[in-house]
């Protein structure tokens, strides 16, 4: 099985692309929502990198900021969301100061995305070939239309759809196949990263494991790195290398993922870990976390996660934690430590 | 196909002396689909059989469109089964109430849904969506009555200060909260069985423990009975006494929740379990036992609707659907591996 040897092989080789130039970095990134009401500090100075050939999940609850720092990756948040600070360093170039030719090139042949419900995102009256054809001859003006679709075809033959099937439309395919076609897309043009947000959300198990272990062979193919996004813990650890956990717009506690799940030491990451029921070992009453997300229109005061913690003491309310390394390649942001 | 009954005799808790509350048997819905004749059918649900005693919790799992939502729809009376019984307290209401469910079934079978955004009216309070059934069921004695009853059943979920939360609208509540207002609305008319269908799917991980403890907490002070729809078979397994797995509308295994995770049966029972990300098994260890999608239910050949994908297929699998096959205490399958090995015939 694919994933069966990803732990152990990837391993090595992330903590040796940390030491090597990251080929994204994203330092104290900061994105506004200016809504009427106010401002909504939806990320707050959220730095973390990732390298060759890593996949670095991000994991957190709806509203926590996950999509919008990948939306600001790729320049593509809207009104009325504004980076108020920071800096994306993509092999070493700036993001945030490319114009928009610097864009066209950045995005897609760069960076890619898989979007959330993105089954949804496959244009109905257009066949599947040539919705990757289109990708391909908008950033490729040169090839031809036969070159283009004979790509497609390829590209669906390597997500494991049936390359007859290019000339299907949407409607023809499962869920499951249209999220290949919708990852074919973001294969198109062979970027270094791929952000995936949610990518298997909307489907059952047994596919989603199918297209995990799918994602897993291609990487490991093709060797590109990729930002996991999604709100499932088991999956996040499984799938991988890296994670940092966000709460209410910060990352609260970053290391690699078997030391995230065999020792979560952020109370938020505990709790979390205590709301899935395990499908083996012994029953256990689980806890959960009580309460809610907070209001990000008025944010508690210091630690933003100390109404809901039951390790509370004195400095949480008053003062907000920094990031520090408590262990080795093990961050945390609470008074705790 | 009818012969394959699986009645509550064949299927109980052996330790549990708990009255059988509610019972169906053979549930079928065929939707006509197609064309001006209507001539094909989706075969949502075939002759699926079941019974909840009181106080217990038997969990449907299965992937989107093997039948889940639609037993529970069916047992709600949101729609008429094709064919089948639903007996509750004995009575096949089917029978007795033909024009639609009476305020009697509908006081003792109530439904949770998934979405407690959507099932709520964003122009009323709190207080009114709880109130509603107090007044239509005549749960209360005076109108003097009603607004401590409401606090009573906020705080009885979890809602607190109720007088507080009784006043607030649906927007002001987060998605945790809004299904605690489903749940005590649900509890308002003193309900034996609860169809909970999906109900922590839609909300903040972190949050949909409490909404589970709270249901098993209910279950275990009050008696409730609960039919529970998920496709998370790890909250199957935390929260239900019972576990049984559709396919493609049809039953294919069931047993106690441990048993069943523990010792599955059935190959695609295993296929499910062997797909749940699960970071504590060794991922070397897990193996995918099958591949491919579930077919369609558009008038589905005739044998085992698993046989397109089942890794272990034998040819008598394409022709009968297997009958149910008990192969320990309170563990059944359905599937020719086990048993006379010839098919066909009852055990």
């Amino acid at each position: 099985m694919a994933s069966a040897t990803v732990p152990t092989s990837l391993s090595p080789q992330s903590s040796a692309s940390s030491a090597a130039e990251p080929l994204l970095d994203v330092q104290d990134l900061s994105v506004e929502y200016q809504t009427l009401r106010g401002p909504v500090q939806a990320v707050s100075h959220v730095s973390f990198s990732i390298g060759q050939g890593e996949v670095f999940g991000l994991a957190g609850e709806s509203g926590s900021g996950k999509s919008t720092i990948a939306h600001a990756i790729m320049r593509i948040l809207h009104s009325p969301a504004v980076i108020t600070g920071g800096n994306v360093l993509f092999d070493g170039d700036d993001v945030l100061e490319m114009d928009m030719d610097g864009l066209e090139a950045f995005r897609w042949r760069d960076v890619s995305m898989v979007f959330q419900s993105a089954m949804n995102a496959l244009n109905p009256v257009l066949t599947v070939g040539e919705q990757i054809a289109d990708v391909i001859q908008r950033h490729q003006p040169k090839t031809t239309k036969q070159q283009a679709k004979d790509r497609a075809a390829e590209l669906l033959d390597i997500v494991g759809i049936d390359r007859n099937r290019v000339d299907d439309y949407p409607h023809q395919l499962s869920g499951g196949m249209r999220q290949r076609v919708v990852i074919a897309v973001a294969l198109a043009l062979k970027p270094q990263l791929m952000i995936m947000d949610e990518p298997t959300t909307a489907l059952d198990v047994v596919v989603q494991k199918d297209i995990m272990q799918q994602i897993e062979y291609l990487k490991k193919e093709l060797g590109f790195s990729i930002l996991f996004i999604t709100h499932d813990l088991s999956l996040m650890v499984e799938f991988s290398d890296r994670i940092g956990v966000m709460y209410a717009g910060e990352i609260v506690e970053t290391t690699n993922a078997h030391e995230l799940f065999n020792k979560p030491l952020h109370p938020y990451t505990q709790g979390l870990m205590a709301s899935f029921p395990a499908l083996v070992g012994p029953k256990e009453t689980l806890t959960g976390i009580p309460g809610s997300p907070p209001n990000m229109l008025e944010p508690p005061s210091g630690c933003r996660f100390h109404p809901r913690c039951s390790k509370a003491f004195a400095p949480c309310p008053l003062q907000q934690p920094s990031l520090r390394e408590v262990e080795p390649g093990h961050f945390v942001a609470c008074h705790l430590y | 196909m009818t012969k394959t009954v699986l009645t509550a005799e064949q299927w109980q808790l052996a330790q549990s002396p708990d009255p059988v509350v509610l019972e169906v048997r053979n549930l079928t819905k065929h939707f006509p689909v197609g064309g001006m004749f209507r001539s094909k059918h989706v075969h949502a649900l075939t002759d699926v059989s079941f019974a909840i005693r009181r106080g217990e919790v038997l969990a449907v799992v299965g992937e989107s469109g093997s039948g889940k939502s639609t037993t529970a729809r069916l047992i709600a009376r949101l729609m008429e089964p094709t064919r089948g019984e639903i007996l509750f307290r004995g009575q096949n209401v089917l029978q007795t109430e033909k024009r639609g469910a009476s305020l009697s079934y509908r006081s003792g079978v109530q439904m949770i849904f998934q979405d407690p955004f959507g099932s709520m009216n964003p122009t009323h309070s709190v207080a009114h969506h709880i109130m509603r059934p107090l007044q239509i069921h005549h749960k209360v004695e005076r109108r003097s009555d009603l607004l401590p009853r409401v606090h009573e059943l906020l705080a009885t979920v979890g809602l607190n200060p109720p007088a507080d939360i009784a006043n607030k609208y649906p927007h002001e509540l987060s998605g945790g909260q809004r299904q605690r207002v489903a749940i005590a609305r649900a509890l308002a008319v003193d309900p034996e069985i609860v169809l909970a269908d999906e109900p922590i799917s839609m909300l903040d991980v972190s949050i949909r423990i409490g909404v589970l403890n709270l249901m098993a907490k209910l279950k275990k002070e009050i008696g409730i009975g609960y039919l529970y729809i998920t496709h998370d078979i790890a909250s199957a397994r935390y929260f239900a006494d019972r576990i049984m797995v559709l396919y493609a509308g049809q039953m294919m295994e069931g047993a106690d929740s441990d048993e069943l995770i523990g010792n599955p049966a059935h190959p695609y029972t295993k296929l499910l379990l062997s797909a749940v990300p699960n970071p504590e098994v060794a991922l070397g260890q897990r193996e995918v036992v099958a591949r491919g999608e579930p077919p369609s239910l558009i008038d589905p050949p005739p044998g085992c609707p698993f046989a397109a994908r089942c890794p272990q297929v034998m040819d008598v699998c394409r022709k009968v659907m297997p009958d149910v096959q008990t192969i320990a205490p309170n563990h059944w399958v359905r599937c020719h591996l086990y048993g006379e090995g010839s098919g066909g015939t009852a055990a």
